[in-house]
């Protein structure tokens, strides 16, 4: 008697052990399915703030597939799959910014994170930066100012022990140049999260520090310092 | 008129296949006790007849047995008292209810029967003729006892050789006008008959059960809801459950999952149920099988308590309570604190449709509440003692003495029955000392009242039921010993509350458990002998089953048979088990989340071992899957996709990066039996590959 929720975590499940496995044509595959099966109940008004959450998780899975076969690739294909992360990640940030009751930050700073891996140098551009045919330009430092604010508030009420939220806080107060790296991690660190967390944050925090851009330093020191204080897996379940 | 009543009486006619696939026939009496239910011995109706037929002796019209899948479906069968009730079509047009013989005799009395013995039957050009003869003696009364249970032994004026007396089991016992039981076999060389007692017959509660006309009626291929009505309730809440149920198969079933549910519940009023023996043994029945019930605990009527509290034994989930009256804080604190842990929904009032106070919307919330919660949490639970009456035996010395030693009293604990306590207890201490009487504020050990209190109601050796002033706790509790122990309650009530009550459901209360009169001058003068029958009847030694009221172990009876078993973890294979484990403490989604799931595992050391006690259990599955059932996994496909889902659980555990070279060697083989499988599902490989 599984739910419609039950075989959706079941293909996220499948699909994280695929990306975890660098199959990312199949975990990608996967992913669109589960956003198949979530779609047509989002018009179910007793599911529909359910389905959100799904969407936005399944959308945001699937940016972070796209992002991680970008990395492995290179030149075009990289170009490709950044792409396809980014709309992936502003599919998230829709249904998270929408009117369905979704609090999450998950694609709201990862589709600037990606647009940052396809061009860093929109970080320092005055006005609004253009990414490519149909992906939506953006003010990116206007944006992580406004996300900052948003997962701030987050952190106020409802995410007030959530170490997701404390990790892409740090990055935009990174990013901006708001804090150094010690000091934006510590919150994050003192949640104690669970090895997984410490890995997808590192999984961020890499690339953007291999970028060549004036921000390489500060990262690369942030991912030292997360990966010193990483222990395996004896942090919180 | 003469007993047994020829229009009645019937010849047993059973057909089946030998070993060589060729018909063979059997044949007894048989009787019938109302008008489709034929009794007759279980012996006379192979367990492979493919046909049963009961030729009227007044007509020579054959009426034929109920068959389900090919075979003769009794409506009730127990091998080990050798009885059984047929149901037969056509039925008889108009019969008088069969007059009892509830008592065993106290002195020898004479007998008579007729039926169709081997003896009386000739063969003429291959067919057998069966002839009836009346057959007849003197029971016994001190014969039959001894070992193993009662039986009747009867002399037979005109004797015949043993294997003479073939086909007369199952003919009527009668002693005047009364049916005293059933003949069952032949002894000292057909010179005497056995026949099986009607007083045990009648402490049967399948056999009750099945003499009462169908009065529940439910599918048994589609979920469903039993509304249990009290006597002072409206319509209302038949209305808005059945309103309920067709707005929760409309809107909530893609959330919970499943099936549709009928669209109309099954409706089951106390009163009804409190008729007779063999409709509250039906509502028994109803109340293990119906997936989801709403009780009217409007005033929280006696009746519809005790039938909670059955519930309670009988099913973890879901079952909702619901009272016309919206009750406020005052109110609710002066409830009986294990009526306070159930959470009560309202059903009465008037409110827009689309005010969330609307009962429509209410009720069908909370069946979806229920029935999501009942299966993210193994552990579910919306009323109390299902956990606790399963607890095992108490082990420790002194809980061990404690719960068989005692006598465990459920009574009122308001200050006006202070006076009935000194003079009960006082009575029960001096008939069953050494052990003491003891109250649920009485119970030694140190846990939660709540637990030890179920505990205890199944484990005491002696439970002692005081109905004076009629408590709803009490109530509830009754139905907690009812359905739990196989020693029913002895029931008392101060004889002031007992004689004719104005509230007619306590009449029928009083009629069908028949409470022993106490006064608390000389509660002696009645108590003793009730105490003195009531070990009588736990042991079978009683001799007495009267017709219209319960046998003491009835309703544990049916819920032994009918207990849904399936949805219990104690038959959950470990695999399962273990995955449950992992849900109970994680939750399904537990990365999403942000927020470490288990509490205080914010400290390294605890998380680091529930970690590796979450992996080990998912490794664990593995092993007992693969190791245990090799061969199924060959041909099962929903096995197979079990295992898969345990592989994909398993990966997400163990990190990629691993040097364990047992986990690498494992992580190897999941992945080899997960790549098969998806495979297999897009058409290519058997997916069968493990190791």
């Amino acid at each position: 008697m599984a739910t419609i929720s039950d075989e959706i975590r079941n293909l996220k499940t499948q699909a994280k052990n695929r990306r975890d496995l660098r199959r990312y044509d199949r975990a990608a595959s996967i992913l669109t399915r589960a956003i198949a099966l979530a779609t047509p109940d989002l018009a179910n008004s007793e599911l529909r703030s359910q389905m959100a959450e799904e969407l936005a998780d399944c959308n945001g899975l699937l940016g972070g597939v796209q992002r991680r076969w970008a990395l492995e690739a290179e030149g075009e294909e990289r170009r490709l799959h950044l792409m396809e992360s980014i709309r992936a990640y502003d599919a998230a940030w829709e249904f998270e910014s929408g009117d369905y009751g979704v609090v999450n930050s998950y694609g709201m700073l990862n589709r600037l994170v990606s647009r940052l891996l396809l061009n860093p140098d929109s970080l320092f551009a005055e006005g609004a930066t253009e990414f490519g045919r149909d992906l939506r330009p953006l003010s990116m430092r206007a944006q992580l100012q406004e996300a900052g604010q948003r997962i701030e508030a987050q952190l106020a009420r409802l995410r007030r022990d959530d170490y997701w939220a404390m990790a892409d806080l740090a990055l935009v107060n990174v990013l901006l140049e708001k804090q150094d790296a010690i000091s934006a991690y510590a919150g994050f660190l003192q949640k104690s999260p669970p090895d997984y967390a410490f890995k997808s944050v590192l999984d961020v925090l890499k690339p953007l520090a291999e970028l060549k851009w004036k921000l390489a330093d500060t990262l690369r020191k942030a991912t030292r310092y997360l990966e010193q204080r990483a222990p395996g897996r004896q942090l919180a379940v | 008129m003469d007993a047994p009543d020829l229009a009645r009486l019937a010849l047993i006619i059973s057909r089946r296949h030998d070993a060589s696939g060729r018909d063979k026939y059997e044949f007894g009496t048989g009787y019938f006790v109302t008008s489709r239910l034929v009794l007759t011995a279980s012996h006379a109706i192979p367990e492979d007849a493919l046909e049963v037929w009961a030729r009227l002796e007044s007509t020579g019209v054959r009426h034929r047995a109920d068959i389900a899948d090919g075979k003769v479906k009794p409506a009730w069968r127990d091998a080990r008292i050798d009885a059984v009730l047929l149901r037969v079509s056509p039925g008889l047009a108009q019969v008088e209810p069969v007059a009892w013989m509830d008592a065993l005799p106290e002195s020898d009395v004479p007998w008579r029967t007729t039926g169709y013995p081997d003896a009386a039957s000739e063969t003429i050009d291959d067919h057998t003729r069966f002839t009836t003869a009346v057959l007849k003696g003197m029971l016994y009364s001190q014969g039959g006892g001894g070992q193993g249970p009662r039986e009747l032994e009867l002399t037979v004026d005109a004797a015949a050789p043993k294997e003479g007396w073939r086909g007369v089991s199952g003919a009527p016992v009668f002693v005047g006008e009364k049916l005293a039981g059933m003949i069952r076999q032949a002894v000292f060389e057909g010179s005497r008959l056995r026949a099986l007692p009607a007083p045990v017959l009648l402490a049967v509660a399948g056999f009750r059960e099945a003499l009462e006309p169908e009065w529940l009626n439910w599918p048994g291929d589609q979920r469903w809801m039993l509304v249990l009505k009290s006597t002072q309730g409206a319509d209302e809440l038949e209305n808005r459950a059945k309103a309920a149920l067709k707005t929760f198969n409309a809107n909530y079933l893609p959330v919970t999952g499943g099936e549709a549910f009928q669209q109309e519940p099954v409706i089951a009023r106390i009163e009804d149920a409190l008729i007779s023996p063999g409709r509250w043994l039906q509502l028994a029945k109803a109340l293990c099988a119906a997936p989801v019930m709403i009780a009217d605990v409007t005033q929280f009527e006696p009746g519809v308590m005790i039938a909670l509290g059955v519930r309670a034994v009988v099913r973890r989930a879901v079952t909702l309570t619901s009272t016309a009256d919206r009750y406020d804080e005052t109110h609710l604190r002066q409830l009986p604190f294990n009526i306070q842990e159930t959470k009560l929904t309202f059903h009465g009032g008037k409110f827009a449709p689309k005010d969330p106070n609307n009962p429509v919307t209410v009720i069908s919330q909370a069946m979806r509440d229920g029935l999501l919660e009942s299966r993210l949490h193994s552990r579910y639970l919306d009323l109390p003692a299902y956990d606790a009456v399963r607890c095992p035996f108490p082990e420790t010395a002194v809980g061990l003495q404690a719960a068989r030693e005692s006598v465990l009293v459920l009574c009122s604990f308001q200050p006006d029955y202070s006076d009935n306590w000194k003079a009960l207890s006082d009575s029960l201490l001096t008939y069953y000392a050494p052990k003491q009487p003891l109250r649920m504020l009485d119970l030694g050990s140190p846990r939660l009242v709540g637990q030890a209190l179920y505990e205890y109601i199944r484990w005491a050796g002696t439970c002692v039921v005081d109905w004076t002033s009629w408590r709803p706790n009490v109530f509830f509790e009754l139905g907690v010993r009812l359905a739990c122990s196989n020693a029913g309650p002895v029931c008392v009530i101060d004889a002031s509350e007992a004689d004719s009550p104005a509230d007619p459901q306590k009449q029928q209360l009083l009629e069908l458990f028949r409470p022993a009169r106490y006064r608390r001058e000389d509660p002696d003068a009645t108590l003793r002998a009730e105490f003195l029958e009531h070990e009588r009847r736990v042991s079978g030694m009683a001799r007495v089953s009267p017709v219209t009221s319960l046998p003491h172990d009835a309703t544990y009876q049916i819920a032994t048979e009918y207990f849904a078993w399936e949805d219990d973890d104690s038959t959950a294979l470990p695999h399962r088990l273990l995955k449950a484990g992992v849900l109970d403490n994680l939750g399904k989604d537990p990365q999403r989340a942000g927020v470490p799931p288990v509490l205080f595992s914010v400290n390294p050391a605890f998380a680091e071992r529930v970690r590796t006690s979450m992996q080990e259990r998912w490794i664990a599955a593995w092993y007992y899957v693969t190791g245990r059932f090799p061969n199924e996994l060959k041909t099962d496909p929903a096995l197979r996709r079990e295992l898969k889902d345990l592989g994909e659980n398993m990966l997400l555990w163990i990190p990629s990066d691993t040097k364990d070279p047992h986990l690498k060697k494992l992580m190897e083989e999941v992945l080899s039996y997960i790549d098969a499988y998806d495979d297999s599902e897009a058409g290519g490989a058997d997916g069968n590959h493990i190791g």
